[in-house]
């Protein structure tokens, strides 16, 4: 367990037109579990990388502990970094056993010590007596534990996760999503899990990362990026939004869908952007009037998508969600309402 | 190096480079095919006759190899007992040896360059890892008398040191290029390659992450390679050992030459000298277990465990960068064999073609050429159709008994050249007494030799060595090329031959080009089957080459080599894009 710092550290691949990473500052306290999340090509991998020390930063410095490990040119080669990786396809010896696999980095712990060392993580990671398959015998959600298990084994002082839950079928995505945090928490280790996905990690972690296009675009508890995401980009992670505009009253938006209470509204009369989820918006009585462009039926609810005028006479187009039973057509005039607390504030109006 | 594109097989049967046959669909619907069979016109050849096609050619392949393997059985006859008690425990104590040290320096040196060139990054690297394969095209047997009369008292080496070294102008080294050392040595510059070629391979497919998981695990880079990639490439490493102890095993010219008394001269021996043919089919009987021993031992080394990581990685290994002395090391180790199993005897044999063409290129020579490629291009084609029988009846038909009479066929090539002369020549010669009898008494005229000693015989009996190395290209052009345009034929209405026709050769043009040359260099370069079965007074470019060194002419033997060697460079280069994998980066 230690203190990671990032500084200034960016990466640029040679002959690529553009930056991997720029000037990303991070700091990770000891235990603290951090999400990083970004589209393909955001430059999370190459972070991870350059912690673990398989790639070079071209720029800034990555220190653990009290221990500079990377700097341009300097680079404390991945073995002697004590730094976890669980890779996306988890990069199992397929040679080794589950337990010799476990037992992989444990080289200079003695015999007794290692036995024990692999039993313990094999009951931590919930696979008491499978040491002795092999890895191609066990099924993709075990393969997973054993890459976990494998990491925590030489007790790094920071771990990382590389997308682990990409790899896997839906249904044991949410039972590993647990699984994972628990172990993490477990173990106590600083850990920095890589997805790509806002949803894989907001239960998990204490802090989240977005990256975006080699920049660390906001950081900060999943909370607050979710009622205060910097910009529409950081809105959309956590799903689709309709952006509004808003003035900001004592407790209230005035938005074109009406007035929507919550506490993120200061009483400032200031002009703001506002996100608001479809599932916030709904056909309530005495709402402002809209007329329906599409509607599609989705089972439990239908989702719709609207023409609201505005104040300035022209119109907005939000799409929102009606309760079943409600049917809509095409054309038909509805009056739709925000729901309490239903908007998030972006920071950069 | 006659077998050199068998490393295909090796290579295919483990890296799985060649797509799944479940691709593959169902065999056309009951009622297309009943349509089939009632439109006499486009039928032709049915999938029966296919399966029966592709029997009787894995049946004919395998004569030769059952009568050597029958006549074990047999009462012995007395130079048998005379051989067990005298030579016997010689030839498979130094058959034995030759195997071991070949098979130990081919691993270091094919194993070594191979990581080197994978993992790393050193000054003149693309140069020579694509140079590294070329000492396979000079036949063991070239290699072995060109350092002979290179090192010999009157050859180039010692005369440019005495005109160099004053104080040695008088003096007479003699450095004897005989025995089983010279001839692991020179077997290891010549046949590391196929190690080489298959590890690279492996290497270069190994999952960049799963390397990288040992080092942040806390392992050195050397730690990793044995622990980690070394294990991953040992099915991979092992079938080229076999390859190498197959050709070891397979060879005559050099132990001849050095005076290593093997399984091979013994053959000779029993057979030309002693004329005893007997004793020669037991002598191949026994050499055949060895090499069952060494085909076993590759079987039975792979495990429950599995070296395919499953997932491949578009990532190229991030180069480790040798600079300075290391870098200058890796290079060398690396440069050395190609310098010694290529460069010098290659040169060597340039010096004495330039000064002895005048002398050597006539007329005999031109018939030496003639004979040589009429005979390769004729076991080319045989090899290539028989190939190709088998290879389309294991698509038309789904059945077991065709997908065994496909491996059993490709299993020749394995079968040591002499061998398969001696199980060729053994019951050709029982004809021909039988022949010979019966004409005897009936017309009262003697036939003599009819069909031993023929240039059928030897066609046949290349046919037989041969076979698996147009089959392995054939069968995966059929399976690249083809896929379910045969299948999509032939519920089109098309009968088996007529899809053959127009949909197999039209697409597979390359690939039976490629199958022919691969036999057509094998073919030229072979030596133990050619000097059992060739007519009398008959001679090939190998055979004449090899006799002239024998008889102390080096030099004149240049010319010969030179064409050997310069045939074999061309498959070399096909084999590597076969086998290498991704281009190199």
């Amino acid at each position: 367990m230690s203190r990671l710092v990032l500084r200034d550290v960016g990466k640029t691949y040679p002959g690529a037109a553009r930056a991997a990473l720029r000037a990303v500052d991070l700091e990770v306290e000891p235990g603290e579990l951090i999400g990083i999340v970004g589209e393909s090509g955001s430059g999370k991998t190459t972070l991870l990388r350059t912690i673990a020390g398989l790639e070079t930063p071209t720029t800034g410095t990555v220190t653990i502990g009290d221990r500079v490990v990377s700097r341009p040119r300097d680079v404390v080669p991945p073995e002697q970094r004590g730094v976890g990786l669980v890779f996306q396809d988890y990069a199992l010896f397929p040679h080794l056993t589950v337990a010799r696999n476990i037992a992989y980095g444990l080289h200079r712990m003695k015999r007794p010590q290692r036995m024990q060392r692999v039993q313990d993580l094999l009951e931590l990671v919930g696979l008491e007596g499978l040491g002795d398959r092999y890895p191609h015998e066990l099924s993709g959600g075990q393969r997973q534990r054993v890459a976990l298990a494998r990491a925590l084994a030489p007790d790094p002082a920071v771990i990382l996760l590389d997308e682990p839950f990409s790899n896997l079928d839906a249904a044991l995505k949410d039972e590993l999503r647990a699984e994972v945090g628990r172990i993490l928490r477990a173990s106590g280790t600083t850990a920095l899990i890589v997805v790509h996905d806002a949803d894989d990690v907001l239960a998990l972690a204490d802090r989240v990362a977005i990256l975006r296009a080699g920049d660390l675009w906001q950081i900060g508890t999943p909370r607050e990026l979710y009622e205060r995401p910097r910009d529409e980009y950081v809105a959309r992670f956590f799903g689709p939004t309709n952006i509004i505009p808003g003035v900001a009253r004592d407790g209230v938006f005035d938005t074109p869908l009406g007035e929507v209470v919550s506490p993120l509204a200061a009483g400032n009369g200031a002009h703001v952007r506002l996100s608001v989820r479809p599932a916030d918006v709904q056909p309530v009585e005495g709402g402002v009037p809209a007329a329906i462009l599409r509607a599609r039926y989705r089972g439990s609810f239908t989702e719709f998508t609207a023409s609201v005028p505005t104040e300035d006479g022209r119109a907005v187009q939000v799409t929102g969600n009606a309760p079943a039973g409600v049917h809509l057509t095409v054309g038909q005039q509805i009056e739709l309402g925000v729901r309490r607390n239903g908007v998030q504030l972006l920071a950069e109006g | 190096m006659e077998i050199s594109s068998a490393a295909v097989t090796r290579a295919r049967t483990h890296t799985r480079t060649v797509p799944a046959r479940s691709v593959r669909t169902a065999p056309p619907r009951r009622h297309v095919r009943e349509r089939i069979r009632t439109l006499p016109a486009l039928s032709g050849f049915g999938p029966r006759a296919w399966a029966l096609a592709a029997l009787v050619v894995a049946s004919l392949l395998w004569i030769p190899i059952l009568v050597v393997g029958a006549h074990v059985l047999t009462p012995a006859g007395e130079t048998w007992s005379h051989l067990v008690d005298t030579v016997l425990f010689r030839y498979i104590g130094n058959s034995a040896l030759l195997v071991a040290g070949t098979v130990a320096l081919a691993f270091t040196i094919g194993v070594g360059a191979a990581w080197l060139v994978t993992a790393t990054e050193f000054r003149g690297r693309r140069i020579v890892e694509s140079m590294l394969i070329l000492p396979l095209a000079v036949p063991a047997y070239v290699a072995a008398y060109t350092y002979a009369g290179m090192l010999d008292v009157t050859g180039p080496m010692q005369r440019i040191v005495r005109a160099l070294v004053p104080a040695l102008s008088d003096s007479v080294l003699h450095i004897p290029v005989a025995g089983p050392k010279a001839a692991m040595l020179i077997f290891a510059l010549v046949l590391y390659p196929y190690v080489y070629v298959i590890a690279r391979a492996s290497f270069r497919r190994q999952s960049r992450t799963v390397l990288e998981a040992s080092r942040v695990l806390g392992r050195s880079a050397w730690s990793t390679f044995l622990r980690v990639a070394l294990p991953l490439a040992r099915p991979a490493v092992v079938a080229g050992l076999v390859l190498v102890a197959l050709e070891v095993l397979n060879d005559y010219g050099t132990v001849r030459f050095l005076g290593v008394t093997t399984f091979t001269t013994g053959i000779f021996r029993a057979w030309s000298g002693m004329g005893d043919l007997d004793a020669a089919v037991r002598l191949a009987g026994m050499l055949l277990l060895f090499v069952l021993a060494v085909l076993l031992i590759e079987r039975v080394q792979r495990g429950r465990r599995r070296t395919d990581a499953g997932i491949e990685t578009d990532m190229p290994m991030r180069r480790w960068e040798l600079r300075g002395a290391r870098g200058a090391a890796a290079f060398l180790f690396c440069a050395l064999p190609i310098l010694f199993g290529f460069l010098v005897p290659v040169a060597q044999l340039a010096y004495w073609a330039v000064r002895t063409a005048s002398r050597v290129v006539n007329a005999q020579f031109v018939q030496l050429v003639i004979n040589s490629f009429s005979l390769a291009i004729g076991a080319a084609l045989l090899g290539v159709g028989l190939a190709l029988v088998v290879a389309y009846a294991t698509r038309v038909v789904n059945g077991r008994a065709v997908k065994a009479a496909a491996r059993v066929a490709v299993l020749g090539y394995s079968v040591p050249g002499a061998v398969i002369a001696i199980g060729v020549l053994a019951p050709l010669s029982a004809l021909d007494r039988g022949l010979g009898f019966m004409s005897a008494s009936v017309f009262g005229i003697s036939t003599g030799v009819l069909l031993g000693g023929t240039v059928a015989a030897l066609v046949y009996a290349y046919a037989v060595r041969f076979m698996a190395v147009a089959y392995l290209p054939i069968e995966a052009g059929f399976d690249r090329e083809c896929r379910d345009l045969d299948a999509a034929s032939r519920t089109l209405g098309v009968g088996t031959t007529g899809t053959l026709r127009r949909v197999g050769l039209p697409l597979l043009r390359a690939a039976l080009l490629g199958a022919a040359i691969l036999v057509f260099v094998d073919v030229l370069k072979e030596l133990p089957a050619t000097l059992i079965l060739r007519p009398f007074n008959f001679d090939t470019l190998a055979t004449k080459a090899f006799q002239l060194a024998s008889d102390e002419q080096i030099a004149e033997s240049a010319c010969a080599a030179l064409i050997l060697i310069g045939a074999g460079v061309l498959p070399v280069i096909g084999l590597d894009r076969l086998l290498g994998g991704r281009s190199t980066r």
